[in-house]
Parts: C-alpha cells; structure tokens; sequence
C-alpha cells in the first residue's frame, strides 16, 4: 500500500472513485454546466446564519489572506467559514486567533512569517486552527457533526491554482483546447 | 393506481441496449413498451446535485438514491450487493432511464477478433458463438447511433469496413508527453475512439472539456442512454418509470410482466415478447426471481447457469508526479491510451490489458482538488508558498489505469438474498474472487506502468495494492450454442424460449479488454431482427 493510502486508509474503490468525507445534502445551489465563471461570485450554498460580528468577519478575512495565500478572497462566504470553523470543536478557533492576532482592529501580522512567529501562534491548537482556515478557503467545504458540508463549489480557491483550467463541470472552450500546453 | 400495459414487445430496462432496442423495433413499426425501475435524469439538477456532494468524482454523485429502487455505492460495497466473498464486488451500475451509461466513460473500442475465439486461439477461456466479422457491421451502425468520434487508422487490432462518423477528439496536451514517453520503450499511444461528440451532431454539442464524463457530461457531448429513450419516445414506445419488475412469465404465446409502483401497488404488463435488458446484476435477478410454472427453477435456468460467470475488467491504479507541467484536469477524463498489450501469445497464461491515460489528474485515488487542497493546508503547507506549491503539484499530477481481462469462473455469481429491499425483492447476493489470470495481469501492468513512469522521469509513483473496480459488469447470462453451458443463444434468445431474450454484458461469455459499451450497443442492434421475427411466430 502507498504512503498515500496509509496515511488516509483509503480501500478498494471503483472507477472514479475516492475516499473523501462522508457525503452530507447541502443547500440548493444556481449553476450551468457551460456557464460563464463571471458568475461565480454569485454562487453561495445555503443560507449562512452570522454569529460572529462585522469586526471578526473582517479580521478574519485578513488572517485567510495570509493562511490562503491569495489576497483577493470571495468575501461572502467568509462569515460561514468563520462560523462553522468556530463550531468545529478546534483546540482554539480561528476567532480567538483573530482576537488575539489583532486581526480584528488591523494591528496584528501583514506575512505569514510574522503570524508564524508570533507569541500567540505558539499557544496550543493555534497551527492547526490556522490550517483549518486556509482548508476551509481552498476547498470550500467546511466541517460540521456529521461530516464535511460544501459551503462553495466555484469559488473553492482550489480552481484558482489550475490557472490553465476550469472547474471540472465548466467548459474550458472550443473542442480540442485542451490539447495546447496551459500556463500556470 | 393500476396500470395494465400491452405492448407487442416489452423492454425492460431503459438503458443503452434497452433503449437501442426499442428504437429499431419502433422504426420497424413495432409497438414497445419500456419498463424502468428508477426515476428520470435531470441533467441540471444532476450537476447540481453533484456540486453539492463532498465526494464528487464517485460515478453516482450526481444521481441521490431512490428507496424502490436501490443500486449499489461505491465506497460501501454492502449498501445493496449482499458479498459472500471472498472478495467484495466493488463495480457498480445505476437504475434510472438512460442506466449506467450517464456515467461511462464515453469510450467507445471494439473487441477483437481474437476477443471472440479465446479458447480455440489461446486454450484459456471460452469461444463466443459468434466471429467478430459477424458483428462488424454491428460495431459500425452502432458507431452511428451513438456517434463516435474516432480516428480510422490504425484500427486498433479491430477491422473497420466503414469510417468513424466523426473526426477523433483532439489528443491532451498530457497524451503527447506521454507519447514521447512511451516511444522510449517501445509502447505507442494512440487517440481513444470515443462516444462524443467532436463536432455538433445529432442534436447534440461538441465536447467542451468540462473534465467531467463521470458521473455527468454537464452538456450532452457525450452519449448516454436518455439519447436514445428519447428517440424511442417520439416514435411511439411507452417509458413507464418507475416501474420495478417483479417476475416475469414466458410462455410460447406470450409474455406476463408484473411489476411494482413505489407505492406498492401491483400491476401487469403483457406481450408476445421480451426483453431483458437489465443490466447483468439486475437481468439475472429478475430471472432466478421468476419461477413460474413455464420456468419453475428461473427462467433460462434449467442447467442452474443464470447468474454464473459474474465478470469485470480487473483495473490497476497508478499515479505518480510529471517533472514538467502536463497540464492535466482539462478535457475528457481520457483521450488516450496503449492499446497494443490487448492481444498476444502471453494469453494463454496471464489477462492482456489495456492502458488508459487519465486527464482528470489525481482525483479518482486521491480526490478533487478541492479535496486535494484542503489535505495539503491540514498538512501545514499554506499561504503563498503553499498556494504555489499546491499549482505546480497540481499542474504535474498523471495517473495510468489497466483495465485487465479476467476468465470466466463459474463460482464468481450472482444469486438472490436472504434480505429484501424496500419493496421487498430479495437483494443481488454476489459471489466474487479476481482469480490467478487476471492477478497476474495486474502485475504485469503494474510493471509496464513502472516503466512508464520512469520514462517520463516521474516522481512519487504510486501504485493501488490490489484491483480497481472498472464499473464494467459482465457475464451472467452467457451467450453460447449449448444450452446445457449457456443460457442464451447466439441470437441473444434464452435457450428453448424463442420469445425471450437478453441484451446487455450479461451475455458476454468472455470480456476482452474493451470498455464494453459499443459491443453492447453492437449486440442488441444485431438482436434486433430476430426480435422482430418472434413476433411473427
């Protein structure tokens, strides 16, 4: 068995096939298979309940532009990942490392390196909180009690590191696009 | 409710083989009726469904389970298949109109001639009752009705007498670094014949490379079976969906289908003939469930063969790291593959194999890229380094599957349960092991897929322990002279019921390497003039 299969413990599949997070129903979603990707913004799965104030969903958009590593973030599905985040049952969640980065009022770390070098970035659970938060952005889905819940298909950060491709359900062009080398 | 249908032939099944069927008989003026367990396909709401799943690359993602009419899931191999071993059977197939082929992969190769004649070539295996030049101009009118993008020569070990109806599907990027690759050693990569559209056809668009053959073509480009359901539609045949076969009675003068609305309610179907065209768990099912007095042991079941045979294309699994961007996750999910290891003397003592080159990246062993993402930030590799960490990796991911020939073995099976489904019909109870020949293919590709990779300078090579499920079900109700070591015949009919007959892979003897699509689609075409004629009888 691969390094890969251990340390997942993944077993026998069919074509096509993985072993992701059990798969849960989620919230209707607006969609076309061929749709232009302008539209993506507009693309939020299910109604997302706010507990988390305005202040702390900006502080925690400045923290996930460090942990995700891109600047430009669909902020409208923040609030969600913050709140399901917070719910997770993290050893410490993202909102305390946004309280105590100084994340809320502006004043906390403008790199990676300098949050990683902070005193509070020590504290238990705060890497790991920390790599929730950039999970969450990458893959739009978030945890929850009874397994992972998708928050976002399109706008999943994921996509934007496949700069030479599309979503898979979207087009990526004419027929026979796909035979030219990408760019990355 | 209570429906009473009456029909001059009755389908069921609203699958590729079904649905061909009871499109050629309707074009020939005969009245069909088709009988469906599942529900019908929205293919928006198919995609939307699928989007929303965390598990997104499984073939039935896009299609939510149906309580009357269950069908098997790929990551519980006990969800529907009760598994007495002693491995678990880990292919599955969908009940819904249009069957399995809304998430095939689109390819469309033939057999061989040599597919056909295994034992007499070989030694191993056993003999088809038919020769591939019978079923040529099959293979080529199937090519029509799904419409097959494809190029001509080389013909891939299978003779053409007719051209492709469309130019090929343009070859990935990806396939030509694995060209160059493979020249190294010797193996050749050729473009796939394939059942998409290459160009606007049919009513039908072009591919897009939306990356997503399975579970959905979001756009049609690819064939499924719903193309040809509609066909039969507007020609007059009547889909009756849901509709779950209970038992069927054959007698010389006609036929008695009964069958289940999810409510429960009971209602017949009467014609002079039937098809089965189930699929080669379900066929078989509803065979060994109908002991009538005309067939008290199952019908075609005489010589306890319905259900035996029970087969799959045995696929190995490799992935491994490019050293240079291959650009992959565009396009179909395969446009390529090596297709020269499908024939040889080596038969007589291990499965041939083919190789199929994957454009979909890492997502059928490791997951999506989402999911892929979200392994790598839990991993601690994250913010801008780890953003274009995660481009360049995606950016070189290739992956290699061998779909492997297996032989016929009559313990590997299908039989009935002990335990029921919602409506109370004893659930498929399956009897499966990959066997020695097959085993020895595996590492065989194995092997090959190492030389590949090296080849390529690939890092990171991963090979799956132990045999992918392909989603090819085969076998069942095997086709043959000899009623005494077939169940039907080389016209499809079961065996002393000239009214009766079976479509689909069940009826394979032996399998070959090829996906097993276009022989379907080339079989039940073939039956179709024999079908007609039992009506005349």
């Amino acid at each position: 068995m691969s390094d890969i299969q251990e340390s997942t413990g993944r077993r026998r599949l069919t074509r096509g096939g993985f072993l992701g997070a059990s798969a849960a129903a989620f919230g209707g979603i607006a969609l076309a298979g061929c749709g232009s990707t302008k539209r993506r913004a507009s693309h939020v799965l299910g109604a997302v309940k706010t507990r988390a104030s305005k202040t702390d969903v900006d502080g925690f958009v400045r923290l996930s532009q460090l942990v995700a590593g891109v600047e430009k973030l669909p902020r409208e599905h923040a609030a969600a990942y913050l709140n399901a985040l917070d719910a997770a049952g993290l050893e410490l969640s993202p909102l305390h490392l946004v309280q105590m980065g100084g994340f809320a009022d502006g004043s906390g770390p403008k790199t990676l390196d300098e949050l990683q070098q902070s005193a509070f970035y020590r504290k238990p659970g705060a890497r790991k909180s920390a790599e929730a938060v950039a999970s969450v952005w990458w893959s739009g889905m978030v945890p929850t009690a009874k397994g992972d819940k998708v928050v976002t298909f399109l706008d999943a950060l994921a996509w934007r590191a496949q700069p030479w491709a599309e979503p898979f359900t979207e087009c990526l062009g004419a027929t026979g696009a796909w035979a030219k080398p990408g760019r990355i | 409710m209570s429906d009473e249908i009456r029909a001059d032939v009755i389908v069921v099944g609203a699958g590729i083989s079904g649905a061909l069927a009871a499109t050629e008989l309707a074009r020939q003026g005969v009245k069909v009726a088709m009988l469906e367990a599942g529900p019908r396909v929205n293919r928006a709401e198919a995609v939307q469904t699928q989007r929303q799943s965390t598990i997104r690359g499984l073939p039935e993602a896009a299609y939510p389970d149906v309580p009357y009419a269950p069908r098997p899931q790929t990551l519980d191999p006990k969800f529907y298949y009760v598994q007495d071993g002693p491995e678990n059977f880990g292919s599955i197939y969908e009940r819904r109109v249009g069957g399995t082929t809304w998430h095939w992969l689109g390819t469309t190769l033939r057999l061989q001639p040599h597919d056909f004649k295994l034992h007499s070539t070989y030694g191993v295996g056993v003999d088809w009752p038919i020769a591939y030049d019978e079923l040529e101009p099959w293979y080529v009118k199937a090519e029509h009705e799904i419409g097959v993008s494809g190029v001509d020569s080389p013909d891939l070990g299978a003779p053409r007498s007719a051209p492709y109806p469309m130019p090929p599907i343009p070859q990935s990027y990806l396939d030509q670094q694995w060209s160059n690759a493979a020249k190294k050693i010797g193996l050749r990569v050729v473009s796939t014949p394939q059942g998409r559209n290459s160009v606007p056809r049919d009513g039908r668009p072009a591919c897009c490379g939306n990356n997503n053959c399975i579970p959905i073509c979001p756009i049609g480009a690819k064939y499924d079976g719903s193309v040809h359901v509609a066909k039969a539609e507007k020609l007059g045949v009547q889909i009756v969906s849901p509709a779950i076969v209970r038992s069927v009675e054959v007698t010389n003068s006609g036929v008695t289908v009964e069958f289940l609305r999810p409510d429960g309610s009971r209602n017949t179907a009467t014609a002079k003939t039937l098809v089965l065209a189930a699929h080669a768990i379900e066929t078989p099912k509803l065979m060994l469930l109908s002991k009538g007095s005309a067939h008290p042991r199952g019908l075609g079941n005489d010589h306890d063969l319905v259900g035996r045979y029970l087969m799959d294309h045995p696929t190995q699994l490799s992935w491994a790291l490019s050293p240079m961007p291959v650009y992959p996750y565009r396009g179909p999910l395969a446009t390529s593959g090596i297709e020269m290891l499908r024939d040889g003397d080596f038969r007589r003592k291990r499965g041939a194999f083919r190789i199929e080159i994957g454009n979909d990246g890492w997502s059928w062993p490791v997951g999506d890229q989402p999911t892929q993402a979200a392994e790598q930030a839990k991993s601690g590799d994250i913010g801008k380094q780890g953003f274009t960490d995660l481009r360049n990796r995606l950016a070189r991911h290739v992956r290699l599957a061998s779909l492997v020939e297996p032989l016929p073995d009559s313990e590997n099976r299908v039989q009935l349960a002990d335990e029921v489904d919602a409506m109370g019909i004893p659930r498929p109870r399956l009897s499966y092991r990959t066997g020695d020949y097959a085993m020895a293919g595996l590492r065989k590709a194995i092997e090959t897929h190492q030389r590949l990779f090296e080849a390529l300078g690939a890092t990171e090579i991963h090979h799956w322990d132990g045999p992918q499920g392909a989603g090819h079900v085969m076998g069942t109700c095997r086709m043959g002279s000899d009623p005494s070591s077939s169940v039907v015949d080389a016209q499809l009919r079961v065996h002393g019921k000239p009214n009766c007959f079976v479509l689909g892979s069940s009826v394979y003897p032996s399998v070959g390497t090829a996906n097993p699509t276009l022989t379907i689609g080339a079989l039940a075409l073939r039956a179709v003039p024999t079908i007609k004629a039992s009506l005349a009888g």
